[in-house]
C-alpha cells in the first residue's frame, strides 16, 4: 500500500481538474470546516458523547478524503472506529492525532 | 299504638309533629281533642309574634290554622313563609267555618294550603282524623306517626270491616305491584336507552367503516390521483415546450440553404436526443464542501445543478422543480436519503425520478439493499470526476 500523504493534491485534480485556484480553495475550506469540526470532536469528548463523534469524524472524512487529506482521512477513519468501540482512551489519542495531522496539512496549504 | 297516651299532656309536647295555631281556644277545643286522640306529637299554640320561630323550631308535619278568619290564616301564612319559618316539606289545612267553605276551597285548589276542614257550626270528627292521617302519611318529615289502629276505630260490623280490609290489601298490593313495575321500568329504560344508544353507535361505526370510509377514501385517491395526472400533463407540457424550444433553436442555427441537406441534418437531429448537459441536476449533501466539489465537477460538465442540504429541503425543491436527476447522500440530517427517495413520488405526483446515492459505505450487499428502497446507482464518497460522470450519464441514458 502506497504511503499515504498529509495532502495528495491528485486527488482534486482527478475531481475537479487542473484548477489551481479552485483547488486552492478547497483547500481552505477544508481548513476552516476542519478547526470548526475539531472544536465540536473535543466539546463531544468532553461530554462523553462517542456516538456524536463518531457521526462528526464522519462528516469530516468525506472532505478529507475529497481534499487529499489522506493521513488525516485515515485518523478519522481510526476516531470512527474507537467512538464505536466505545473506547474513550483510544478517542484521545486520534483526536490529538487529527489535529497533529492538520497543522500538517495547514503547513502543506500554506506552503502552496 | 297501644302504648300511645291519649292524655291532654300531649297538648303541650315539645317537639310535635302536629300543631294547631288558634286565636280563640273555645273555637278549638273539640278538634283538639279529636286530634290530641290521634296524635301522640300534637301541641295547639296561641297565635302570637314568634309563631314563626316555633314553628321553625318544632319543624311539624302537619299545621293546622284555625284563626277567626281565612284572610287571617291566610296572612299568617304568608308572614310565616316570608320570615322562612316554613322552609321545609310540610302538610298545612285551613280550618274555618262553613260560611268561608268555598274560599277555603279556593285555596286549596290555587296550592296555598293542602286540605280544609270545615269546623263550625259543626265537624265531622273523622274527617278531620283522615286530613291530618293523611298529612302525616304524606309528609316525608313524619317519623313518628304510626298510623291508626283498628282498635281506635268505631265498630262497623264484622263483615263489612273484613270486606274493606280485603279490598283495601288488594288495592294496595295492586298498587304496590305497579309501583314495582315502574320502578322496574325506570331502572330499566335508562339501561336500555343506553343500550339502544351504544348499538346505535356500533351500527353507525360500522356504516362508516365499510361504507362511508372506503367511499371517502376511494374520493380522495380519485382527486388525488386526477390532480396529480392535471400537474404531470402541465409538467410534460412544460418540459416539451422546453424541448421543443430548443430543438426549434437549433434548426434555427443550421445556417445551410440547401433543403436536401438541411432535411438530411434536421432528420438526424431529430432523429438524436438532446445534447448531454442541459440536464437539471440535485445535489443533495449536508457536507457543503463536498458538495460544493460536486456542483463544479457537474457545471464544469454544463449540466444544471441545484444543490439541498438535507432530505426535507430537497423534497420542497423537487416539488417545485423539474429535475432530471438526483445525487443524494444517504446519510442526512432531518431526513436521510433513503426516506427521502422513498418520498419523492409524493410530492412529484407518482412521477419517479432517478436518484444516485453517495454513500460513504463500502458494503456492497448493504448498498443493493439501499438500490432496492429506490435507487437507481450509487457513487462512494469521495469518487473521481470520471467515476461521477460515469454513474451520471448511465443513470441518465437509462431514463431516456
Amino acid at each position: 500500500m502506497a504511503e499515504r500523504k498529509v495532502l495528495n493534491r491528485n486527488v482534486m485534480i482527478d475531481l475537479i481538474g487542473d484548477d489551481r485556484e479552485s483547488i486552492r480553495q478547497f483547500e481552505i475550506d477544508f481548513l476552516k470546516q476542519a478547526k470548526t469540526s475539531l472544536i465540536k470532536i473535543a466539546a463531544l469528548y468532553n461530554e462523553k458523547n462517542l456516538a456524536a463523534i463518531k457521526e462528526e469524524a464522519h462528516f469530516l472524512k468525506t472532505s478529507a478524503k475529497a481534499v487529499g487529506a489522506e493521513q488525516t482521512a485515515d485518523l478519522l477513519e481510526a476516531l470512527e472506529h474507537s467512538a464505536v468501540e466505545n473506547n474513550k482512551e483510544k478517542s484521545k489519542q486520534k483526536i490529538i492525532q487529527i489535529k497533529e495531522s492538520l497543522l500538517l496539512v495547514h503547513k502543506e496549504v500554506k506552503n502552496g | 299504638m297501644a302504648n300511645r297516651s291519649k292524655s291532654k299532656s300531649k297538648i303541650a309536647c315539645r317537639d310535635p309533629e302536629v300543631i294547631m295555631i288558634y286565636e280563640n281556644e273555645e273555637d278549638v277545643l273539640g278538634v283538639a281533642s279529636i286530634i290530641a286522640e290521634q296524635v301522640e306529637e300534637y301541641r295547639t299554640i296561641p297565635v302570637n309574634s314568634k309563631i314563626g320561630l316555633i314553628i321553625n323550631k318544632c319543624k311539624p308535619a302537619v299545621i293546622l290554622l284555625a284563626l277567626s278568619t281565612i284572610e287571617r290564616n291566610i296572612e299568617l301564612y304568608n308572614q310565616v313563609i316570608e320570615n322562612k319559618c316554613l322552609d321545609y316539606p310540610h302538610h298545612s289545612v285551613l280550618l274555618c267555618n262553613n260560611r268561608e267553605s268555598a274560599a277555603a276551597f279556593r285555596c286549596c285548589l290555587k296550592g296555598l294550603f293542602d286540605d280544609y276542614f270545615v269546623y263550625q257550626p259543626l265537624y265531622e270528627k273523622l274527617r278531620l282524623k283522615m286530613i291530618v292521617h293523611n298529612g302525616l302519611q304524606s309528609s316525608q318529615a313524619s317519623t313518628k306517626y304510626a298510623g291508626i289502629n283498628d282498635e281506635e276505630l268505631e265498630n262497623i260490623g264484622e263483615n263489612l270491616s273484613s270486606l274493606i280490609d280485603q279490598s283495601g290489601e288488594w288495592k294496595q298490593s295492586l298498587l304496590g305491584s305497579i309501583s314495582s313495575c315502574k320502578q322496574v321500568i325506570n331502572a330499566v329504560e335508562p339501561a336500555e336507552a343506553g343500550s339502544a344508544s351504544a348499538a346505535s353507535t356500533a351500527i353507525l361505526d360500522e356504516i362508516n367503516k365499510t361504507h362511508i370510509e372506503p367511499l371517502l377514501a376511494d374520493l380522495e385517491t380519485n382527486i388525488r390521483l386526477n390532480l396529480d395526472s392535471l400537474i404531470g400533463q402541465l409538467l410534460a407540457q412544460k418540459n416539451g415546450l422546453s424541448t421543443f424550444e430548443s430543438r426549434v433553436a437549433m434548426i434555427n442555427e443550421m445556417s445551410d440553404t440547401n433543403p436536401d441537406k438541411r432535411a438530411s441534418r434536421l432528420k438526424k437531429a431529430l432523429a438524436e436526443p438532446p445534447a448531454r448537459g442541459k440536464e437539471r441536476i440535485l445535489v443533495v449533501e449536508d457536507n457543503v464542501l463536498y458538495r460544493d466539489m460536486l456542483v463544479k465537477v457537474l457545471s464544469n460538465e454544463n449540466f444544471v445543478v441545484d444543490v439541498a442540504d438535507d432530505g426535507l429541503s430537497a423534497l420542497k425543491k423537487i416539488k417545485k422543480n423539474c429535475y432530471e436527476l438526483i445525487l443524494m447522500d444517504l446519510f442526512m440530517p432531518q431526513l436521510d436519503g433513503i426516506n427521502t427517495t422513498k418520498q419523492i413520488k409524493a410530492v412529484t405526483g407518482g412521477k419517479s425520478l432517478p436518484v444516485i446515492a453517495l454513500t460513504g459505505n463500502k458494503n456492497k450487499d448493504l448498498i443493493k439493499k439501499w438500490a432496492e428502497q429506490g435507487l437507481n446507482g450509487y457513487l462512494l464518497k469521495p469518487s473521481n470526476k470520471t467515476e461521477i460522470l460515469k454513474a451520471v450519464n448511465k443513470v441518465l441514458d437509462q431514463a431516456r
